[in-house]
């Protein structure tokens, strides 16, 4: 009783209950403040664990596709290997058990490596994932793994000049870029390589190139090439109306995969060398069609006009034919039969400023805007003046240079009405191109009836390109190569090609191939001319390609096939 | 409040470590797929698909794609019932019966 009034007494104390509620007041605040900083805490985001995939993210390459989707170009992840010898100890043995992995590694310098004191040294740039585990799987310290993308090539050899390759630029034990050397890899770098992948939506880019039908044209390209015994060649299958370029083969080729490595390099450069964009050749006759062309559109003579065709002279040089012809042919005959005196003729009548005007509308004067930086940096040559006697020698193909890829494109406008197209490496709608007009669609009818005739007539250089399933229509060019000393020509030794179109019902694509060097030795006579090398390889590959590409024979070829 | 909150943070912790996992997953099931991609595509190297097919012939029978391989509307028999009917053209090619007819 006594103490309870004690502490009534007590909490009466006006000083006493003031402090109570203080201290209440306080208590009060502090757990409000804990309970809110940890109702804070759980309410906001963590993000130490959302950053988790951002760490993740390394830089990349994006995928190459075909036309069809087939991956022509992917990254794979992969390892590098580095040894730290001091934390080694039995290290013949280990230099023993790496070789096991690693057949090709030389033991005695791996040891001595081992042995000489150094800290660090890389063992292998790029090690296959079996490769891997059998060195996690030896449990041995001192060997590390670094992390490493790398591109791979599943298809080889395949479209090598046109995907190009890529080398490891700077590199350190976790990390290594790709950098894109040739071709697309080097064309779309910027596009190609990512650096935060996860964020990338499309991750491929896609080509126009159609995986089977590029098998088969380097299939027939490679057993040509050996067959007729040449050093290099070419072909190119491109849509005439779009410009998308379908297939494109430069032989000999290389293994993209075998350029990877940044320790490896090839002897061998010219392997790398694209002959269908890169190489600028004297084409001959494939010229002959193009003041042909002019003289149609500025209306200077018609297919049937007769033009002199007897050999004659310009400034002391002669200008002849190998066979002979009337003393005068129609426009008709000298293409078809191939004439250099007409042509010659027919280059004089439209004059330089046609021909100029003719090669500057086919894009023959300039370099093909293709997306290729090959394909911009290979400029045409042009001959430095304009005599009449260059003016014939270019009508048919001689003083000047162009790529294979230039005559593709030129003959492309020739064949798809008149109207102008730029090649593209890049799948593209077929109405998102708009085409100016650079030649009257009368021109370009008549054109296909001159190059249909070239494989058609009997007399035609082309004729044994006479196909049962399919018109074609073209012109073949065997031009002597320049001697070593640049005074004259080697009479042994030719570039010979053919430009076509095909299917005529419908032209959809155009068709230019090229060997470097051949010779025919099959026949009763060696014979290096286009119509005996180069023009069977086209006819094999336009019958074995037309169906992949989706062109259906023609009655007709049939019916003309045969006679009827 | 407190204990809740408590709870709360620890149960985001944990929702915080699935999406770590399956993110994980994901990203290692996107590298085997890319592998299994590029691992198809290498087998399929036309090169590798002409020798298995010269090798093969005798129980395939493939070759190449020719030209003769396309026929018109004309030559297809289309059969007796109906004009429409495609399936009739796949049973018939098979069996070859109708042909034989």
């Amino acid at each position: 009783m006594k103490s309870s009034n004690r502490v009534k007494l007590f909490m009466d104390h006006p000083r006493t209950r003031s402090r109570l509620v203080l201290f209440s007041l306080m208590v009060l605040t502090g757990f409000s403040l804990i309970s809110g900083k940890i109702a804070f805490l759980a309410s906001k985001e963590n993000k130490k664990n959302i950053s988790y995939t951002e760490r993740e993210e390394i830089s990349s390459r994006l995928n190459i596709l075909d036309r069809n989707g087939y991956i022509l170009a992917t990254n794979l992840e992969g390892a590098s290997v580095y040894i730290r010898p001091n934390e080694i100890q039995k290290k013949s043995l280990i230099a023993q058990r790496l070789k096991g992995i690693f057949p090709d590694l030389n033991e005695a310098v791996l040891l001595n490596k081992l042995n000489d004191g150094r800290k660090f040294f890389w063992l292998k740039s790029i090690v296959s994932p079996r490769q891997e585990k059998a060195l996690f799987e030896l449990g041995q310290p001192g060997i590390y793994f670094g992390k490493r993308e790398y591109r791979f090539y599943p298809y080889g050899t395949l479209a090598s000049h046109v995907i190009g390759y890529t080398k490891v630029n700077e590199f350190d034990v976790n990390y290594a870029e790709i950098a894109g050397i040739s071709g697309v890899e080097r064309a779309f770098e910027n596009k190609l390589s990512i650096k935060n992948p996860s964020k990338v939506k499309n991750n491929s880019i896609r080509l126009s190139l159609d995986l089977p039908v590029q098998a088969e044209v380097e299939n027939v390209l490679k057993e040509w090439q050996k067959r007729m015994g040449a050093k290099a060649g070419g072909v190119v299958i491109m849509n005439i109306h779009n410009g998308e370029i379908v297939a494109l083969a430069s032989s000999p080729d290389f293994n993209a995969n075998k350029e990877r490595g940044e320790f490896g390099k090839n002897k061998d450069s010219s392997i790398y060398f694209n002959r269908v964009i890169q190489g600028v050749y004297e084409m001959g006759s494939t010229f002959k069609v193009f003041s042909v062309a002019q003289g149609l559109e500025k209306d200077l003579f018609t297919l049937d006009s007769l033009i002199d065709t007897r050999a004659f002279r310009i400034n002391s040089r002669k200008i002849e034919d190998k066979y002979k012809f009337n003393s005068e042919s129609s426009i008709y005959e000298i293409i078809v039969r191939s004439s250099n005196v007409g042509s010659a003729r027919l280059a004089l009548m439209v004059g330089e400023k046609g021909l100029k005007e003719i090669f500057s509308k086919l894009g023959l004067s300039e370099p093909v805007r293709l997306e290729l930086r090959e394909a911009n940096t290979t400029r045409p040559i042009l001959p430095k003046n304009w005599h009449d006697i260059t003016l014939a020698t270019v009508s048919y193909g001689y003083g000047m240079s162009v790529s294979l890829l230039h005559l593709a494109k030129a003959y492309a406008i020739l064949g798809n009405g008149g109207l102008n197209i730029e090649p593209t490496i890049l799948k593209k709608n077929y109405t998102s191109q708009s085409r100016s007009r650079v030649l009257k669609k009368t021109t370009s009818d008549e054109m296909l009836k001159l190059l249909e005739a070239v494989v058609t007539d009997q007399r035609g250089t082309a004729r044994i390109l006479g196909s049962k399933y399919y018109r074609i229509g073209g012109k073949t060019g065997t031009a002597e190569k320049i001697s070593l000393d640049k005074r004259g020509y080697q009479k042994d030794k030719v570039v010979a090609n053919f430009v076509g179109l095909f299917p005529l019902q419908e032209p959809r694509f155009v068709i230019a191939a090229f060997l470097d060097e051949p010779e025919n030795n099959l026949l009763q006579e060696p014979c290096r001319y286009a119509s005996c090398t180069v023009v069977p390889m086209v006819k094999k590959l336009i019958e074995r390609t037309g169906p992949l590409m989706n062109v259906t024979p023609d009655h007709q070829a049939l019916m003309s096939y045969r006679g009827l | 409040m407190g204990l809740w909150a408590y709870k709360i943070n620890y149960d985001s912790r944990a929702a915080a470590q699935r999406v770590k996992e399956l993110e994980n997953s994901i990203l290692s099931a996107n590298k085997q797929f890319k592998i299994l991609n590029a691992e198809w595509a290498h087998l399929n190297r036309p090169d590798r698909l002409r020798k298995l097919a010269e090798y093969y012939f005798f129980e395939l029978r493939l070759t190449p794609i020719n030209p003769d391989d396309f026929i018109s509307f004309s030559d297809i028999y289309w059969g007796e019932s109906s004009e429409n009917e495609s399936t009739a053209l796949v049973d018939n090619r098979l069996t070859g019966i109708e042909h034989e007819k």
